[in-house]
C-alpha cells in the first residue's frame, strides 16, 4: 500500500515536471519572436503586430463604429451605465475601494512573509494571501462583468476582433496571405479561427478591458 | 498558487546567463530586432528584475536567497517588503521638509471663500 501511494506521489510529480517544462517551451516559442502562429484543423495560420497602415485602418473603423454606438441609444457609456446601477443599489465605485483595501491586506500580509523563517507559519502566511487574491480577483470580475456591456467594452470587443481582421495570415505553400480581404466576410468565417486568433492577440499587444485602467 | 511560466522563463540559469552576457556579446534574443510584442516587452522586464534579485542574492541582501526565486509569492512578498523597509527608512532619515515662516520678503495673500 505505501509502496503505491510512494509510486503515485512520484508520478505525479513527473507528471507535472513533465507539463512545466511543456509550458515553458511554448512560452518560449511565444517569446522568440513578435509573430504568433497556430493551428486549427491542420492549417497554419498567423498573427503578428499591426503595422502603420493597419493601425491607420483601425483607427479609421474603430471611429465609424464608435459613431454607430453613439448614435444607438441602446449603448450605454460606462458612466450612465454607473449610474443606472446606483439606482439599483449596486455601487461599483465601492468596488473599487475594497479592491485597493484588499491590495493593502494582502501587502501587510507580504511584509510578514518575507522575513519569516518557520516553514509552517510560511505556509499558512502563502494560504492567507491566496485566500485575499482570490478574493480581490472575484471583486474585479464583478466589476467587470457589471460593465461588460457598456458601449467602451463593446468598442474594445471591436477593436480585438478588426485587429485579428487586419493581421490574420494563413499558410499557403510555404508563403503567408492575408486571410479575409472583407470585414463582413471574416464574421461568417470558422470561429475556432477568430477565438483561437483573439485569445494568442493579448500576447502581441495590450488588450485593456474596461476597469482595467485603474 | 501556480507559478507563472513567463517568469519560470525569465529566471531560468539559460536566460540569465544569456541575458548577463547579452550586451558585452551583442546576443539576440528574439528574431526580430525592432517592434517588441508585448509578452516580448514583459519577458524582458522579468529578465531585469530576475537578474537584479540574483544581485541581491550574490551581496547577501536581507530576507532573500536562491530559494525565495522559486516560488513567485515569495519574490513578491520580498519586493513589497523591500519597498517597506526602504521607505520607512528614507522617512525616518529626511528631514522635514514643510517651512512654516515666510522669509523670502514677498507679501502673503490669503483667500477667503465668498460668504452666500
Amino acid at each position: 500500500m505505501k509502496k503505491d501511494i510512494k509510486k503515485a506521489e512520484a508520478t505525479k510529480k513527473a507528471t507535472d515536471q513533465l507539463k512545466e517544462l511543456n509550458a515553458i517551451g511554448q512560452m518560449e516559442n511565444l517569446v522568440k519572436d513578435n509573430k504568433i502562429i497556430f493551428e486549427v484543423k491542420g492549417e497554419e495560420y498567423r498573427i503578428s503586430k499591426p503595422n502603420y497602415k493597419q493601425k491607420n485602418d483601425l483607427m479609421q473603423a474603430r471611429s465609424k463604429q464608435y459613431i454607430i454606438f453613439l448614435k444607438d441609444d441602446t449603448f450605454l457609456l460606462k458612466e450612465q451605465l454607473v449610474e443606472l446601477y446606483k439606482k439599483k443599489g449596486i455601487d461599483l465605485d465601492a468596488i473599487d475601494i475594497e479592491v485597493i483595501k484588499m491590495q493593502k491586506r494582502i501587502e501587510k500580509v507580504q511584509v510578514t512573509l518575507a522575513p519569516e523563517k518557520d516553514e509552517k507559519s510560511r505556509e499558512l502566511l502563502k494560504e492567507e494571501i491566496q485566500g485575499l487574491f482570490f478574493e480581490q480577483v472575484v471583486l474585479i470580475q464583478k466589476k467587470t462583468d457589471y460593465l461588460s456591456n457598456c458601449l467602451e467594452n463593446e468598442l474594445l470587443q471591436f477593436d480585438n476582433l478588426y485587429t485579428v481582421y487586419l493581421i490574420l495570415e494563413k499558410k499557403v505553400k510555404d508563403k503567408w496571405i492575408k486571410v479575409f480581404d472583407n470585414y463582413d466576410t471574416y464574421l461568417e468565417s470558422d470561429e475556432d479561427v477568430i477565438n483561437k486568433a483573439l485569445m494568442n492577440l493579448p500576447y502581441l499587444i495590450a488588450n485593456k478591458q474596461v476597469g482595467d485602467e485603474e | 498558487m501556480k507559478n507563472n511560466t513567463l517568469r519560470t522563463l525569465a529566471r531560468t540559469n539559460e536566460m540569465q546567463t544569456l541575458y548577463a552576457r547579452a550586451k558585452d556579446m551583442g546576443l539576440r534574443f528574439f528574431n526580430n530586432d525592432g517592434d517588441h510584442s508585448r509578452v516580448q516587452v514583459i519577458f524582458l522586464s522579468y529578465l531585469e528584475l530576475y537578474f537584479s534579485l540574483y544581485k541581491e542574492i550574490a551581496s547577501s541582501a536581507e530576507c532573500i536567497s536562491l530559494n525565495t526565486l522559486k516560488d513567485d509569492m515569495d519574490v513578491d512578498a520580498y519586493l513589497v517588503w523591500r519597498r517597506y523597509t526602504q521607505n520607512k527608512k528614507e522617512k525616518s532619515s529626511s528631514p522635514n521638509k514643510k517651512s512654516k515662516s515666510n522669509n523670502s520678503g514677498i507679501p502673503t495673500v490669503r483667500f477667503k471663500k465668498k460668504r452666500k
